[in-house]
């Protein structure tokens, strides 16, 4: 798997944005015309620093076209994802501490449940799957923030990294489901 | 009718400054939403890796916009040569 491709492989699958198969399409006419023309280095530079600095805007697109039903459907999502983590934490409670792996069974809760409301928001509406990926983000990095005490080991970052990443592979999905790729 | 592979570098040369793919489809996709431009889905290529390619046209709407702003620009500019201390 070239670089490149391993580049599309990831944003069609975390994306699910309306213009990121015209973007990749034209990055990839490009990046042959400019491996054509000059070095293979400096054409894979420009590649991953087009696909680095185009993602917030390809978010951007999805969300403004999502509107504010995205809004509504992303908060009531956020307010079902909260109430199904509690439930979560209430059931692993009553497990006393000594039990092992109580811990990763709240991680798959967390992360199956952050890919089913990624996939389900996004097939209500265009764009809340990826509102919902954003705002799950953005509340993972405060709450890393804002309490230290969870830690911001290199752990802890990581395994909030992938929980976000999750949901916005579910709203991919979804999204990939609704209009699959012209070949 | 441009598509935005060859926007891209006649921005980047005309402006001398990079751009980002992302940003221009975000532009277009405002630009689209008010209906000063329009875009049809075009061909797949092997070069694109079969994926279709996105061409956008400018409308009447759009036309029209432009000369007002670059009307509007002029007049700035005539006013502010004019008192430039106050500018």
């Amino acid at each position: 798997m070239t670089q490149i491709h391993m580049a599309e492989w990831l944003l069609t699958r975390l994306l699910g944005t309306p213009d990121r198969d015209a973007a990749l399409g034209d990055l990839a006419e490009e990046h042959a015309w400019r491996a054509r023309n000059g070095s293979h280095m400096r054409a894979a530079l420009w590649y991953w620093g087009q696909i680095s600095r185009s993602i917030p805007w390809l978010v951007w697109i999805a969300i403004r076209r999502g509107g504010s039903g995205a809004i509504r459907i992303v908060v009531a999502a956020c307010i079902m994802q909260a109430v199904l983590e509690l439930i979560a934490a209430t059931c692993l409670r009553s497990f006393p501490a000594s039990v092992p792996g109580t811990g990763v069974v709240a991680f798959v809760v967390v992360v199956a449940s952050l890919f089913t409301t990624g996939y389900l928001t996004e097939r209500i509406r265009a764009g809340a799957g990826t509102l919902f990926a954003v705002v799950v983000l953005a509340l993972l990095t405060l709450q890393t923030i804002l309490r230290p005490s969870d830690g911001f080991g290199v752990a802890h970052v990581t395994l909030t990294t992938i929980a976000a990443l999750i949901a916005f592979a579910g709203s991919a999905m979804s999204a990939n489901h609704r209009s699959p790729r012209v070949q | 009718m441009l598509d935005a592979t060859s926007r891209i570098q006649e921005i980047e040369t005309r402006t001398g400054r990079g751009l980002s793919i992302g940003a221009i489809y975000a532009t277009l996709d405002r630009l689209e939403s008010k209906g000063y431009v329009s875009s049809v889905i075009g061909e797949a290529t092997a070069t694109r890796g079969g994926r279709a390619k996105r061409h956008f046209q400018i409308e009447a709407a759009g036309r029209h916009a432009l000369r007002a702003s670059e009307d509007a620009i002029r007049r700035m500019s005539v006013a502010t040569r004019r008192s430039p201390e106050t500018a």
